[in-house]
């Protein structure tokens, strides 16, 4: 249990890597974005950890947000970023599950649901953020 | 053959499963309150005085800028005034009509992009 977090977000990290739909700054990672060029930002949020049945030593569900702000250069319209939002909701569709070797064990990172919200001018970006909720059983 | 239902019957049963959806829906919005009161952050205390707990589809409430205002503020005393609030609001509504959680501080959607509060709330809730 104690690595289930580090193994959700390496899931979902290496599953966005994968895509090579831009740059990408990963958290806590030093990145320097060249201006005028595109990248995502992924940000691991988990929300809830509950037991998944009644009794003592249950399953437990997690459940959080896997929130990718796809930062595109302002002035240059949203069409850029929209299409950056377009490929990751595509690369995260809802009702799939990503598969991610641990090393000792596979798990399965199961999708939710894949949506985005309003862009935002965020000097000298224009940000929309998609937001993926996922949950495993662990 | 034939079945006679008795339309006082009905009317008690529907009574308790408005009692047990009413306190259902308390206790998503409870929780959602308890989520806002540890993770709403707080500089100036704008955002945290601009949340609002109404009825559905109500939007209002006052909105408060964070221009002007002293900065680090303690957490512990504009988040309680927060929680107080919510919770008195929530003890007003009809739970069964729905409500709205709405932030009015012009600054929300720059502190939403930050800390995605309503994009978790929404994750809890869902």
């Amino acid at each position: 249990m104690s690595a289930i977090y580090q193994h959700i977000r390496r899931a979902l990290e290496v599953e966005l890597d994968n895509q090579a739909i831009a740059d990408v700054a990963y958290e806590n990672i030093s990145f320097t974005p060249t201006t005028g060029t595109s990248f995502l930002q992924p940000v691991f949020t988990p929300t809830i950890r509950r037991p998944a049945v009644m009794g003592t030593g249950p399953q437990q569900r997690y459940q959080g947000i896997f929130r990718v702000l796809c930062h595109a250069a302002e002035g240059t319209g949203p069409s850029v970023a929209d299409g950056l939002a377009n490929s990751v909701i595509a690369a995260f569709e809802a009702a799939t599950d990503i598969s991610y070797n641990t090393g000792s064990e596979t798990i399965k990172v199961s999708i939710s649901y894949a949506e985005r919200s309003a862009g935002i001018l965020d000097t000298p970006w224009y940000i929309v953020p998609v937001n993926i909720g996922w949950y495993i059983f662990d | 053959m034939q079945v006679t239902v008795s339309k006082a019957r009905i009317a008690e049963k529907s009574k308790r499963l408005e009692t047990a959806a009413r306190s259902r829906i308390y206790e998503n919005i409870d929780e959602a309150i308890e989520f806002l009161s540890f993770h709403v952050p707080v500089d100036t205390g704008a955002y945290a005085s601009s949340m609002h707990l109404n009825s559905r589809g109500d939007n209002s409430g006052s909105g408060q800028t964070s221009r002007r205002k002293q900065r680090g503020q303690a957490a512990d005393p504009v988040l309680n005034e927060m929680e107080a609030r919510l919770r008195t609001s929530l003890n007003s509504i009809d739970l069964l009509d729905g409500i709205t959680i709405v932030n009015k501080a012009p600054h929300a959607k720059y502190v939403e992009l930050k800390y995605a509060i309503f994009d978790q709330l929404r994750d809890i809730l869902r």
